[in-house]
């Protein structure tokens, strides 16, 4: 795949049931290139795992997709709607923070260092979004609240500060604090960098679950047996280009490219 | 040191080790506790000898003037400080927003309020009146006003204390205040985002309410320095303390006396105010570990107040 530009058209982004796609991405940091051209898309209940070398524009790109990270030129459809733009009339307006908010509440996001809100308990953090954003009845958000944070096997956990839980529970928090908002898709940026090796499984446990549950996922990550055991699709991202694509099989056991032969090497 | 080490020692070092230790001796103690006695007599010799008639202290200290005076003190320091804190935190929003028009306003604004000092500000407002006769709000295009009164009347002891304190103060605000912004980490700001919330919703909810933790020390450090502060408004006649105390002793002339029950009175409104610091800092420090140096509740808080008298610290 080269970095020959994609245009934006319309045929690509209405297939039948694409959640994102992101489409001719390119995003400098100064003179910086990071983002060279990225496409890729990904479809209802699809999980999509990111690998590749650091520096390759994993996380760039998965931050563009929420548009935490506005890109230079490119677009990502998330539901049939583009992110941090409104068609007027014949023009694209790029939209105010405000209204940028909208756009991002059907996307979930988890990210390496959990930054969970320290002055909340986990069941606070997990029903902020619902309470402050979806403007949902306090009593109705701890319900359900109480109830994902069961799911993810912290029961009993609900008073408790993120300080006084370990990097797994807060990931498990943080996972909950996202999907309470009911989204669309969910983004993992490196969820389990961050954590100590044994803490590790109980958080890809918990996105396992939810990729069974039918959740669409993008997982940037290091994991590769995560990828191969749970992903349906790996792109390989490297100079800020998906170098490879196609089913975890494909792309972890016969990878095409050199860089991709080189960093499974390194990695298995 | 484990067991393998103590059967290393050598029987001849183990019956040399039976020997007594003498421990250090801290002779600087008490050392120390006679230089303070000495200076505690020393002062007290020259209160008791100086020609202090201090009968008047109790009268001057709960006379009508002076507990006026401690409550427009008070009165002051608060509008001042409130209004400087709202100030400050717009300045220090402008100062770290992206709009490089509002953060150099913002610098500007900073840089001008520190660099005049609050005694020279409260002077200029106060004689507003010499250069300005009336002070209107023009409604564009009409000949009507939305506001307009004869500047003496705008600008009384009162208004010019407020102003030229709070806007001296505002400068200061506005630098904790951004320091508690730049001090939250900016994960915290992209999961805010990441949920959906508006700018508005994100500051509320997130960062103001981490940003406190680091705001509220120093503020009350400056709300305790605006109580003492609000002496400069004797200068432009304002009652407070200073200033009743000036006018309860202007009849006999026992301006020590006054000055003493003044300062007894300072000594009472920091003592609360510091007291006062220990409950908000543990209000704002929810999910915080890092609890030291904070208090619980208003005794402790007010004893550690006192704490630097050890009769009272037990």
């Amino acid at each position: 795949m080269t970095a020959a530009a994609r245009p934006v058209d319309d045929t690509e982004r209405s297939v039948s049931d694409a959640v994102v796609v992101v489409s001719d991405l390119w995003k400098s940091f100064g003179d910086q290139p990071v983002l060279r051209g990225v496409n890729f898309t990904v479809s209802k209940g699809e999980v999509l795992c990111v690998l590749g070398p650091s520096g390759g524009g994993k996380s760039t790109m998965l931050r563009c997709v929420n548009w935490l990270e506005t890109a230079d030129r490119g677009a990502v459809w998330v539901a049939d709607q583009r992110m941090g733009f409104e068609l007027k009339g014949n023009h694209w307006k790029e939209l105010p923070q405000r209204r940028l908010a909208e756009h991002r509440r059907r996307i979930g996001m988890v990210f390496q260092r959990f930054n969970l809100f320290p002055h909340r308990t986990a069941l606070e953090n997990a029903i902020e979004g619902l309470v402050t954003v979806q403007g949902m009845p306090r009593r109705q958000a701890e319900e359900r609240g109480r109830e994902l944070l069961a799911r993810v096997g912290l029961s009993g956990r609900e008073g408790a500060y993120p300080r006084e839980l370990s990097g797994g529970q807060q990931q498990r928090v943080a996972i909950v604090r996202a999907i309470a908002m009911d989204p669309a898709v969910m983004l993992f940026d490196e969820p389990t960098s961050a954590l100590d090796p044994e803490l590790v499984g109980e958080v890809l446990q918990v996105m396992e679950d939810l990729a069974e549950g039918g959740m669409t996922m993008i997982v940037v990550t290091h994991e590769v047996s995560f990828a191969r055991d749970v992903a349906d699709k790996v792109i390989f991202m490297d100079g800020g280009l998906v170098v490879e694509e196609g089913p975890p099989d494909q792309v972890l056991r016969n990878p095409t490219h050199e860089r991709t032969k080189g960093f499974l090497a390194r990695l298995l | 040191m484990t067991a393998d080490d103590s059967r290393a020692v050598t029987p001849d070092r183990r019956s040399l080790q039976e020997l007594p230790v003498r421990r250090l001796v801290h002779w600087e103690r008490p050392a120390l506790a006679v230089v303070v006695v000495l200076v505690i007599l020393g002062v007290v010799d020259l209160m008791a000898h100086a020609d202090i008639n201090y009968s008047f202290v109790p009268s001057f200290f709960t006379s009508g003037v002076m507990l006026g005076g401690a409550l427009r003190t008070v009165e002051l320091a608060l509008v001042a400080q409130a209004t400087a804190a709202v100030l400050g935190g717009i300045v220090a929003a402008m100062r770290v927003s992206r709009n490089p028009v509002a953060s150099s306003v913002a610098a500007f604004y900073t840089w001008i309020f520190r660099s005049i000092p609050a005694l020279v500000q409260l002077l200029l407002w106060f004689n507003l009146a010499l250069v300005v006769k009336t002070l209107e709000i023009p409604i564009p295009f009409t000949h009507l006003f939305l506001f307009q009164e004869d500047t003496n009347k705008v600008i009384t002891t009162f208004t010019a204390a407020w102003i030229g304190l709070a806007l001296n103060e505002s400068a200061y605000m506005s630098e904790i205040i951004r320091a508690g912004l730049i001090g939250v980490d900016p994960g915290q700001r992209e999961a805010a985002h990441a949920l959906g919330m508006t700018p508005g919703q994100t500051a509320r909810r997130v960062i103001f309410p981490q940003a406190l933790r680091t705001i509220v020390p120093p503020t009350s450090n400056d709300f305790i320095n605006m109580i003492k502060e609000t002496s400069l408004a004797s200068v432009i006649s304002y009652v407070e303390l200073t200033e009743a105390a000036s006018n309860v002793s202007s009849a006999n002339l026992q301006i020590i006396p006054a000055l003493f029950a003044a300062s007894v009175w300072y000594i009472i409104l920091v003592t609360i105010a510091t007291g006062l610091q220990r409950i908000v800092e543990q209000k704002v420090g929810r999910g915080a570990g890092d609890q030291r140096g904070s208090q619980k509740g208003f005794l402790t808080g007010l004893r550690s107040a006192l704490s630097p008298l050890p009769v009272l610290s037990r």
